[in-house]
C-alpha cells in the first residue's frame, strides 16, 4: 500500500535546513580564514591582559583575555582630522608606518576612504568609538577580545616579558582581524584552514602610507 | 430583509452566524467570515498538525487527516530517530569535552542538527507535538552553537545585539522554511531581546534598518499560520523598536519630542488603515492590527492635545528647545517618513473607495485628519499668528478641537464596539475617553467656557464620523441592491 502520508509533509524544507546548518558555520570559517589571508599584514606591540570573572563582559562570547593596543587610545590633537566625536559612531583610522616596524594613527576621519585611496596606498583601520575623554578617544576594532583556546591561554599566563606584538591582516573595507600573536618571541598563529591558499588567495605586506 | 441587520463596510458578522458544514465554531475567534474565510479555517487546521491543504483537498475537505500510517509511522521509527538524536547530543558533549579542534566540533554540531531534524520530521508525522518542539529546539541549538564556535574559536566575538539579532533572523527564515509555529515565537522572542538591548544602552544598532523587514515577514507568517501568540510579540516588537528608536532618536537631539510624537501618530494611523483594509479582505487578525494601529495613534494624539493645551510652562513641555521642526538633523528624514505615511493612508482609502467601501469625502476626510496633527507641529508659528487677530487663545482651543476629535472617534468606536459585539473596541474607546476626561479636566475647571468649544468639538466629530458611517450604510445597500 503506497504511502500518503510521506507526501503531505515535505522533505525538501528539511532537506534545505540540514543544508543551511552545515553550510553557515562552515562558510563563516572559510570567510574568516580568507580574511587572515588576503588582508594587510600589520604588527603591533599589544598589552595582553586576562579578563577575570567581575571584568566579564558577559555580551563577548567565550572572550577571556583582553588585547590592547596603542591605536585603542587616539589623542585628536596628534592627528589630522576631526576632531569632534561621541561614542557608538564608527570611525577610520589611517596608518603610517613609523620607527621600529610599529604602525601609528596619522589622521581620523568619521567617513570612509575614497575608493581610488584604497587601491593605492591607503592602510585604513575600521573602529567604534567606546569612549570619549577631552581630547583621547577610545577606539575598538573587534579584536580585542580574545577567546584563548586552553594551550594558548597556558603560555599566556606563563609569559615573563611584557614584549608582545599581534599580527593583523587588515581589508580593504578596514576591517581587521587577529592573525597570529608573537608572545616572547613565540609566533601563536590562530587557527586556519587551508582553502583560502589553495585556491590561491595570498596576502599583502603593508606599503608605506603617503606623506602627511 | 436580513440585509438591514448588516454594515458590511465595517464586516461585522452576522448576528446569526453561518454554518458551512460545522465551520462555525472554527470562526468564533476571527474577524470576519465567509467562504474565503472557512477555507483558511481549514487550511489553518491543516497547519496546525502539520499537514497540507493537498491533502485535505483529497480528502474532500471533510474532517481531520487520518492517522498517519507506514514505515514512518511505526514506534521502532520512532525509538530509532529518538536514538538517532540522543547519540547525537552525547556525540556534540563529548565534541566539547575531547576535541579542541574547533572544525571538529562544527562537524559534530552540524551532524547533531541533522538528526535533531530527522527526530523532528518523525515527530510530526506522528504528531507528537511535544517530541517535535523538543527537537526544533535541539535543530536551533546547534546551530547556534555551531556559529558560536566559529565565532570564538577564529577569534572574532561579536556583541550581544549581534548575536540576538542574527538568531533572530536565522530562527525567522527557518521557521518560514518549517512553517513552524514554534520557531517562529522564539524568533519573536529574539527580535523583542535585541530590541530591549538597544533600549538598555540606548545606541542605535548597526543593522536596525533590517527589523522593519524582519517585522514584515514574521507578521506575514504568524497571519499565514494564524498564530495568535507570534502575532501579538511580533507587533510588541514592532511598538518596542518603534519607541525605542525614537527615545534614542530624541534623547541625540536628531529630531524633537513633538516630532517623535507626531511620528508614533502617524504610524499607528497608517497601521490602523493596514488593519482596516485586512478587515476588508477577511484576512487573520485585521481587527486586532486595527486596535494596535488606533492605541499608536490616540496615544500621540493625547500627547499632542497636552501639549496643545498648556497654558503655562509645565514638564516636560517646558524643556522643549525652541529650535522649530526644519532645524534638527533628521527633519528632512522625518518630513519624507511624514509624508510617505500620508501617501499610505491615501491609497489605503483609494482602494476602499475602489472597492465600494469608502465614499470619496470619507477617503478625504481621513488623509485630512491624518495630516492636521503633524502639521499643527510644523507650522505652530504660523498658527499663533493667524488665530492672534481673532481675540482667540491657540492654546488650549487648539488643544479642546484634538479632545473634541479624540472623544468623538472613541464614542465612534463604542457605538461600533457594542453593535458589533467587539469587547476589545469597547475596551479602548472606554479607556480613551476615560484619559481624555482626565486630560481635559484642568483646562475645563480653569475656563468653564472651554467646556462649550470642547463640547461642539464633540458634537461636529461626531457628527462628521455619524454621517460618513450613514454613507457608507447607504452605498453598500445600493451595491447589494444593483
Amino acid at each position: 500500500m503506497p504511502d500518503t502520508q510521506s507526501a503531505t509533509i515535505r522533505v525538501k524544507p528539511y532537506i534545505l535546513v540540514g543544508v543551511f546548518l552545515t553550510l553557515l558555520p562552515l562558510l563563516m570559517v572559510f570567510y574568516h580564514a580568507q580574511r587572515m589571508v588576503i588582508g594587510t599584514i600589520v604588527r603591533l606591540p599589544v598589552h595582553v591582559k586576562a579578563i577575570n570573572a567581575a571584568q566579564l563582559d558577559l555580551t563577548k562570547f567565550g572572550a577571556n583575555y583582553r588585547l590592547t593596543t596603542p591605536l585603542n587610545s587616539i589623542d585628536t590633537h596628534m592627528v589630522t582630522g576631526q576632531n569632534s566625536f561621541s561614542p557608538n559612531t564608527p570611525i577610520y583610522v589611517f596608518l603610517s608606518p613609523g620607527p621600529n616596524d610599529i604602525w601609528y594613527a596619522y589622521s581620523i576621519s568619521k567617513l570612509p576612504p575614497q575608493h581610488g585611496c584604497q587601491l593605492t596606498s591607503c592602510l585604513v583601520l575600521k573602529g567604534r568609538i567606546q569612549a570619549v575623554n577631552g581630547h583621547y578617544i577610545s577606539v575598538r576594532y573587534q579584536y580585542e577580545d580574545f577567546a584563548a583556546p586552553p594551550h594558548t591561554a597556558k603560555k599566556l599566563r606563563d609569559m615573563t616579558a611584557n614584549n608582545s606584538e599581534l599580527v593583523l591582516s587588515i581589508g580593504a573595507n578596514g576591517r581587521a582581524v587577529l592573525r597570529a600573536l608573537i608572545l616572547d618571541g613565540e609566533n601563536i598563529a590562530q587557527p586556519k584552514i587551508l582553502i583560502p591558499e589553495l585556491l590561491g588567495l595570498t596576502h599583502n605586506i603593508a606599503s608605506p602610507a603617503p606623506a602627511r | 430583509m436580513s440585509y438591514f441587520d448588516h454594515t458590511s463596510n465595517d464586516n461585522t458578522p452576522f448576528a446569526g452566524g453561518f454554518s458551512h458544514g460545522g465551520a462555525t465554531s472554527l470562526l468564533e475567534s476571527g474577524d470576519s467570515i465567509g467562504k474565503f474565510d472557512v477555507a483558511k479555517n481549514k487550511a489553518y487546521s491543516s497547519y496546525s498538525h502539520g499537514f497540507s491543504t493537498k491533502h485535505m483537498r483529497e480528502k474532500g475537505g471533510q474532517g481531520p487527516p487520518d492517522k498517519p500510517r507506514g514505515f514512518l509511522a511505526s514506534p521502532i521509527t520512532f525509538f530509532a530517530a529518538f536514538s538517532l538524536w540522543v547519540a547525537a547530543l552525547v556525540a556534540v558533549y563529548m565534541a566539547f569535552e575531547k576535541y579542541p579542534d574547533p572544525l571538529a566540533r562544527i562537524l559534530i554540531l552540524s551532524a547533531g542538527g541533522w538528526a535533531s531534524l530527522l527526530f523532528s520530521y518523525v515527530s510530526k508525522y506522528q504528531r507528537r507535538d511535544f517530541f517535535r518542539d523538543l527537537s526544533l529546539s535541539t535543530i536551533l541549538g546547534t546551530l547556534m552553537g555551531a556559529v558560536i564556535v566559529a565565532l570564538t574559536s577564529y577569534n572574532t566575538p561579536i556583541n550581544f545585539a549581534a548575536f540576538t539579532g542574527g538568531f533572530a533572523f536565522i530562527a525567522t527564515l527557518l521557521a518560514v522554511i518549517l512553517k513552524e509555529r514554534y520557531l517562529l515565537t522564539i524568533a519573536n522572542m529574539a527580535t523583542l531581546s535585541w530590541t530591549a538591548y538597544s533600549l538598555q544602552y540606548l545606541q542605535t544598532q548597526e543593522y536596525y534598518w533590517a527589523f522593519p523587514a524582519l517585522l514584515v515577514v514574521q507578521i506575514a507568517l504568524a497571519i499565514e499560520l494564524r498564530a495568535k501568540i507570534p502575532l501579538a510579540l511580533a507587533s510588541l516588537s514592532g511598538l518596542f523598536w518603534l519607541v525605542t528608536n525614537l527615545i534614542i532618536l530624541t534623547l541625540a537631539v536628531k529630531i524633537s519630542l513633538l516630532m517623535a510624537i507626531c511620528a508614533v501618530f502617524v504610524v499607528g494611523l497608517t497601521y490602523s488603515r493596514f488593519g482596516k483594509s485586512m478587515q476588508d479582505n477577511q484576512i487573520f487578525s485585521g481587527l486586532f492590527q486595527t486596535n494596535i494601529g488606533w492605541v499608536f495613534a490616540i496615544t500621540g494624539a493625547l500627547l499632542l492635545q497636552d501639549y496643545w493645551l498648556m497654558t503655562a510652562p509645565r514638564l516636560p513641555w517646558s524643556n522643549l528647545s525652541a529650535l522649530s521642526v526644519f532645524e534638527y538633523p533628521l527633519s528632512a528624514q522625518w518630513i519624507a517618513f511624514v509624508l510617505i505615511c500620508f501617501g499610505i493612508i491615501g491609497l489605503m482609502s483609494l482602494f476602499r473607495l475602489r472597492a465600494n467601501r469608502q465614499t470619496l469625502l470619507g477617503g478625504i476626510g481621513i488623509v485630512g485628519f491624518s495630516t492636521v496633527l503633524p502639521l499643527s507641529i510644523i507650522f505652530k508659528p504660523q498658527i499663533l499668528q493667524m488665530v492672534a487677530p481673532l481675540n482667540i487663545a491657540a492654546t488650549p482651543a487648539i488643544g479642546l478641537c484634538i479632545g473634541g476629535a479624540v472623544t468623538g472617534l472613541a464614542l465612534g468606536m463604542l457605538a461600533n464596539g457594542l453593535r458589533r459585539g467587539k469587547p476589545s473596541m469597547i475596551l479602548l474607546a472606554l479607556i480613551t475617553l476615560s484619559i481624555e476626561a482626565i486630560i481635559v479636566m484642568d483646562s475645563v475647571y480653569a475656563e468653564p467656557d472651554n467646556l462649550m468649544l470642547f463640547g461642539f468639538s464633540v458634537l461636529v466629530m461626531s457628527l462628521t464620523a455619524g454621517l460618513y458611517a450613514h454613507n457608507g450604510q447607504m452605498r453598500d445597500l445600493e451595491t447589494s441592491h444593483a
